[in-house]
C-alpha cells in the first residue's frame, strides 16, 4: 500500500506541477491591457450607437452628443488616458440608455393609440349588440301570445 | 429619504478636504447638481434604486474630480444626463399607466361585449322557440277555422232542408240549392248526404250514425235505416248497391256492416231484387253508401 502511493506520488506532483504552470499562462493570456480594456468600453457602446441609429425613430440630433463622447473616448485611449476615456464611455452609456428609454416611451405611446382605436370598436360593437338585444327583445314580445 | 441624506452627508464629508483646493466654479456645480437632485427627488415619485445610485456615484465623481477640471465637467455631463434620464423613466412610467389603464378598459369591454353576446344569443334561442309555437299557433287556428267553415256549410244544408220541409230558415244561413236533386232526395238529406251523379244518386252516411263498435245496427241506426227505407220506397231505383268503405276496421267487417244494412233494407219493404252489395273500395274512411242506380223520383 505505502510503495503504491510512494510509485504514484512523483507523477501526482508533476502533474500539479503542470496544471499550475498552465493555468497562470491561461491567466496570463487572459489578462487583457487597460487599453484593451477601455477600447473594448468603447467599442460596446459604439455599436449600441451603430443600432440606434438604423432606427428611424432616432435622429441624428439625439445622437451627437455620443458621438462626441465617443470621439474623445477614442481620442483618450490613443493617447493612453484610460480614466478620461472610461468617463467619457461612461458618458455615453448613460446617453443611449436615455435614448432607448425614450424609443420605449414612444413605442408605448404607439400601443396606446392601437389601445384606443380598439376601445372605440368595442364600444361601437357594444353599442350594436345593444340595439340587437332591445330589438330580439320587442319581437319576441310582439311574438308572445 | 434617510438613506439619501446619509449619502449626501457622506458624499460631502469625503469632498470637504477637496473643496477647500478646489475653484469657486466647481462648488458652485456641485452645489447646484446636489440641489437639482433634490429638487427631482421631491418633485416626482419615488425614484428607482439603481437610479438613484448612479446619480450619488456621479455626485462622489464630480466631488472627486474637483482637482481635474477636465474629468469634472465630463462628470458633470454624466450627472445632467442622469438627471435626464431619470426625467425619461418618469414619463415612461406615466405612459406605462396610462398604457395599463387602458388595456385593463379593453379587458372589461371585451367582457362586457361577450357577455352582451351571451344574452344576445340567448334572446334569439328564445325569439326561434317563440316562433316555433307561433306557427304551431296557426296551424291550430287554421284547423280551427277550417272546421269551423265545415260547420257552416252543414248548417247551411240544414237550414235548405228546414226550407225543404216547410220551416223557417235559421236566420243569417243561406240554403244552398239543392234543386238539381229529386223530390225525395231532399227528404233524404235529413239522414244523410246526397248527392246526384251520372251513375246515380248518392247516398252517404257517416258508419258511426249506424253502428256500435261492431257489425250489429245501434238503435239509433236501425231507426234511420228504418226512415230511409220508407223514402227509398218511393224510388223507382232499378238498383240500390250497398257500400261501406273498409276503413278504418278492415274490408270484412266493412262487408258484413253492408250486408247487416242490405238485410234491414229489406226487412223494412225494400224489394229485394233491387238490392245488392258493392265494393266499398273508394269510399271516404268511415262512411256508409247507398248508391241509386236509375233513380227517378216518383210523383
Amino acid at each position: 500500500m505505502n510503495t503504491l502511493w510512494n510509485r504514484n506520488l512523483y507523477p501526482r506532483l508533476g502533474m500539479a506541477l503542470a496544471l499550475s504552470l498552465g493555468l497562470s499562462a491561461c491567466a496570463q493570456m487572459v489578462q487583457v491591457s487597460p487599453q484593451q480594456s477601455a477600447s473594448d468600453a468603447v467599442a460596446v457602446q459604439a455599436g449600441r450607437e451603430r443600432i440606434l441609429a438604423l432606427s428611424p425613430a432616432v435622429n441624428a440630433r439625439q445622437l451627437a452628443p455620443v458621438q462626441k463622447a465617443l470621439s474623445a473616448a477614442r481620442e483618450a485611449v490613443a493617447r493612453g488616458d484610460y480614466v478620461y476615456a472610461d468617463r467619457q464611455t461612461l458618458l455615453a452609456k448613460v446617453l443611449l440608455d436615455n435614448i432607448q428609454t425614450r424609443l420605449n416611451t414612444a413605442a408605448s405611446s404607439n400601443q396606446r393609440t392601437m389601445l384606443k382605436s380598439q376601445i372605440g370598436n368595442l364600444q361601437s360593437q357594444i353599442a350594436t349588440t345593444r340595439q340587437q338585444i332591445d330589438a330580439t327583445k320587442a319581437q319576441i314580445a310582439k311574438e308572445a301570445p | 429619504m434617510m438613506r439619501t441624506r446619509h449619502l449626501i452627508a457622506a458624499a460631502l464629508l469625503i469632498a470637504l478636504p477637496g473643496m477647500a483646493a478646489a475653484n469657486t466654479a466647481t462648488t458652485q456645480a456641485l452645489q447646484q447638481a446636489l440641489q437639482r437632485l433634490q429638487h427631482a427627488q421631491r418633485s416626482g415619485p419615488p425614484m428607482p434604486s439603481a437610479t438613484l445610485s448612479g446619480l450619488h456615484s456621479g455626485l462622489q465623481m464630480m466631488t472627486r474630480d474637483q482637482v481635474n477640471p477636465a474629468l469634472f465637467q465630463v462628470d458633470q455631463a454624466i450627472f445632467n444626463a442622469r438627471l435626464a434620464g431619470l426625467h425619461e423613466q418618469r414619463q415612461q412610467a406615466a405612459e406605462q399607466n396610462r398604457l395599463s389603464s387602458l388595456q385593463r378598459l379593453v379587458q372589461s369591454l371585451t367582457r362586457q361585449h361577450q357577455s352582451l353576446q351571451n344574452e344576445y344569443g340567448g334572446l334569439r334561442g328564445q325569439l326561434a322557440s317563440k316562433t316555433m309555437s307561433g306557427a304551431q299557433t296557426q296551424h291550430l287556428q287554421a284547423e280551427i277555422q277550417q272546421q269551423q267553415q265545415m260547420l257552416q256549410s252543414e248548417e247551411q244544408r240544414l237550414a235548405g232542408m228546414a226550407i225543404q220541409q216547410g220551416a223557417t230558415p235559421i236566420p243569417g244561413v243561406s240554403t244552398s240549392p239543392l234543386t238539381a236533386l229529386p223530390g225525395y232526395g231532399k227528404s233524404l238529406t235529413v239522414y244523410a248526404q246526397v248527392r246526384a251523379a251520372s251513375d246515380g244518386v248518392h247516398v252517404t252516411m257517416p258508419v258511426t250514425s249506424l253502428f256500435g263498435s261492431d257489425t250489429r245496427l245501434s238503435a239509433d241506426g236501425e231507426q234511420r235505416l228504418q226512415a230511409i227505407s220508407g223514402i227509398l220506397k218511393q224510388t223507382a231505383a232499378s238498383e240500390i248497391l250497398v257500400r261501406v268503405a273498409p276503413q278504418p276496421l278492415g274490408a270484412n267487417v266493412a262487408t258484413q256492416r253492408a250486408e247487416t244494412i242490405l238485410r234491414t233494407l229489406r226487412r223494412n219493404g225494400i224489394p229485394d231484387k233491387v238490392l245488392a252489395l258493392a265494393t266499398g273500395a273508394g269510399l271516404g274512411t268511415g262512411t256508409a253508401e247507398l248508391l241509386l242506380v236509375n233513380a227517378s223520383p216518383t210523383p
